[in-house]
């Protein structure tokens, strides 16, 4: 009877140790956690720069060109400029999509990518008479 | 006769851990799996202008694993030595930048300064000044990849 239920104790150990097992598979599952970096930089007429970025795992991505201010003086640039994302190549991004845009407070162009590594790209198509400050957000998994 | 019934039941029960445990020696076999290492199979040439004390980089397509040769061919320009060391690498595009996983200093060559294994993905070659251009140095970088 002693041995019986001793037994019976070790059932529930067994059990929290096959429980054990199963979770340590649970993590890989999770969803990649979505980031958003920023790219500050500065933009000379006609010309582009590019950022590259990170995404964990397939899923969306959005890209916010927040700002445009003139170098030289205080103010806003109302300028229509050319944002688009795709992967590096070269010595540049080699673009999947785009989209012309003012800089705005909500993404302007959104996306659904793979796992690896992108850019996103920033490009006066002749709108620009001066240098520019630009902020674009780019958020992704 | 009850000792042995509840031995049977204890032996029942580890007999469904051991399904568990069936699923340990899977990783292993991955960790074990052996990847076929290819040799290049396409060459690109890069030519730039490299500022002093600044830095290039070129992002390029890895299709499957395989051996990426990178080779700074040359390096010339007014003021600048044909022998002039450079600061060469690969690694992945961030950001602005290359971040580098391995980096040699060298002065260019017929022989590739950096050789590694790369797997599928996208990478980056970097050239940068390391102090010793005195004005900006034209360079040309061949890299061989899967």
């Amino acid at each position: 009877m002693r041995v019986f239920a001793a037994l019976l104790c070790a059932v529930p150990v067994t059990a929290a140790a096959c429980g054990n097992g199963s979770t340590a598979t649970a993590p890989s599952s999770t969803t990649p956690t979505v980031k958003t970096e920023r790219f500050d930089a500065i933009l000379l007429p006609r010309t582009s720069a590019f950022f590259s970025f990170q995404v964990g795992g397939t899923g969306s991505v959005s890209i916010n060109l927040a700002s445009l201010s003139a170098l030289a003086r205080p103010g806003a640039v109302p300028a229509v400029m050319e944002i688009g994302y795709g992967v590096p190549a070269g010595e540049g991004c080699s673009i999947q999509n785009s989209v012309q845009t003012t800089p705005g407070l909500t993404s302007q162009l959104t996306g659904t990518l793979a796992a690896g590594i992108y850019c996103a790209n920033i490009a006066d198509i002749g709108n620009l008479i001066e240098s520019v400050n630009f902020s674009m957000r780019i958020t992704h998994p | 006769m009850l000792m042995r019934r509840s031995l049977s039941i204890l032996l029942l029960l580890l007999a469904g851990c051991g399904g568990n445990t069936t699923t340990a020696p899977t990783t292993s076999t991955d960790t074990g799996s052996t990847t076929t290492v290819s040799a290049p199979t396409t060459s690109e040439v890069w030519t730039s202008v490299l500022p002093v004390g600044g830095f290039k980089f070129y992002s390029f397509a890895v299709a499957v694993n395989g051996t990426v040769n990178i080779t700074l061919t040359q390096a010339r320009g007014q003021f600048v030595p044909s022998t002039v060391q450079l600061a060469i690498g690969v690694g992945q595009p961030s950001g602005t930048d290359c971040t580098t996983t391995q980096t040699v200093t060298a002065a260019a060559s017929a022989t590739p300064q950096v050789t590694t294994t790369l797997g599928p993905g996208t990478y980056c070659a970097r050239v940068a000044d390391i102090g010793n251009l005195f004005a900006p140095a034209t360079f040309v970088v061949q890299i061989d990849h899967p």
